[in-house]
């Protein structure tokens, strides 16, 4: 079908294009919201544990601090030991 | 089209400053934050840029034993076991004691030839970190703390037992342990002295049973023993309780009885909880991750905020996925 036969609407498909690129960016915000909800919803629990690196108690018995049980770095706690600096080679 | 664009970028923007930022301690004390841009392995020098910008050099004497312990983890692949080994030992004399564990782990997997390095050098990891756990003890109570100098004599005989210091520590646990404990509901005591000749004396007998228990579960010679122990000192809390609920609903009218009550719950609560971690952390050495895990739960059901029994569950968590740090 030729442009020129289609209705005058369908040629200037601004207007449904910018809300179908609005839709995808909708649903990929409700997307992260949910994911990032989800997240908290599950890190609550971890977020519980302080970090103790530093402490003497964390020399011995290694800090619960989810970060650190994952094997990160906890970028708040300048004592924390746990994951590596990123050092660019 | 443009919104979303924009929006995006602007989360970008926001999140890329905050993820960038990391902590570096020098040996001062003093925390720079900002981003470590190179490592140069032969000069042993950190380039750093800082968050205001400036480029600095730091040789790695001129950092805090953690910072360095960080950079060399930062450069050493677990694939290389006598970086490992090495590795461990820096954390070993720098304190680290659970990370040097660890990385001896890893010496051994990457490298099986390793075996005897890392036995001789773990056996002095065990040796130092037994007496660095008696000098806080000691330390503790040289200051009047004798429940801190308690809880370090406890991380000695759980987590090193065979070492020679675990003798010395039984010995201050015998001695000071029960006088702690007991001093904990002296007040009350005094305040209720008439009730605990009466109503209170079954309560107070089982209360004073589960602290004995717990003391004598901590010195067992075997872990039979202490388990068994443990479990007779948890019955005795339940009991405590009964009596407390009971006596709470006989005198509705007594302020002394219901000001009372809440405190010595939280007494039996606190000890009981701190039973079902000494029982936690015996199954988690054991390898029991099913049972440690049920103590840890139950330790957090009496108290839910309890920061011990929620670390004590992430641990056990992360040691039934990932496999125990054996040291």
């Amino acid at each position: 079908m030729s442009v020129r036969n289609e209705p005058p609407l369908a040629r200037y498909p601004v207007a449904p294009e910018e809300s179908k690129s609005m839709r995808s960016f909708l649903l990929f915000v409700l997307v992260l919201v949910c994911s990032t909800s989800l997240a908290c919803r599950s890190g609550a629990r971890r977020s519980e544990v302080p970090c103790t690196c530093g402490t003497p108690e964390a020399d011995f018995h290694g800090c619960a601090h989810h970060l650190c049980l994952a094997g990160q770095r906890n970028p708040e706690n300048p004592d924390c030991v746990c994951g590596t600096l990123t050092i660019p080679k | 089209m443009r919104l979303p664009c924009a929006s995006l970028a602007l989360l970008v923007a926001l999140a890329l400053p905050a993820a960038a930022q990391e902590k570096i301690k020098l040996k001062s004390g003093k925390v720079v934050s900002g981003r470590a841009t190179a490592y140069d392995d032969d000069r042993q020098i950190l380039s750093f840029r800082t968050e205001a910008g400036e480029e600095v050099q730091w040789p790695l004497d001129q950092l805090d034993s953690r910072s360095v312990y960080l950079i060399y983890a930062s450069v050493i692949p677990k694939e290389n076991g006598k970086g490992q080994l090495q590795l461990a030992n820096f954390a070993r004399d720098a304190g680290l004691y659970e990370h040097a564990a660890r990385r001896y782990g890893y010496a051994k997997e990457a490298d099986p030839s390793l075996a005897a390095d890392v036995e001789r050098e773990g056996a002095q990891l065990r040796r130092v970190a037994a007496e660095a756990c008696l000098a806080k003890a000691r330390e503790a109570r040289q200051k009047g703390d004798e429940k801190e100098a308690q809880k370090w004599l406890a991380t000695l005989l759980e987590r090193l037992p065979n070492e020679p210091q675990a003798a010395e520590a039984a010995a201050m646990v015998e001695e000071g342990y029960a006088r702690e404990a007991n001093a904990r509901d002296d007040a009350l005591e005094q305040k209720l002295s008439d009730l605990l000749e009466k109503d209170l004396k079954k309560g107070k007998e089982h209360y004073d049973k589960m602290i004995e228990r717990t003391r004598d579960g901590l010195t067992a010679r075997n872990d039979g023993k202490a388990e068994s122990l443990w479990k007779q000192a948890l019955k005795d809390g339940d009991v405590v309780l009964e009596e407390i609920e009971r006596l709470a609903k006989k005198y509705p009218d007594d302020a002394r009885v219901q000001e009372g009550a809440p405190k010595y719950r939280q007494l039996t609560i606190d000890q009981m909880v701190e039973v079902h971690l000494h029982l936690a952390s015996q199954y988690t050495v054991k390898s029991s991750f099913k049972a440690a895990m049920k103590e840890a739960n139950a330790a957090l059901a009496l108290d839910p905020k309890s920061g011990e029994a929620l670390a004590a569950r992430a641990r056990i968590e992360q040691a039934s996925n990932e496999g125990l740090i054996d040291w």
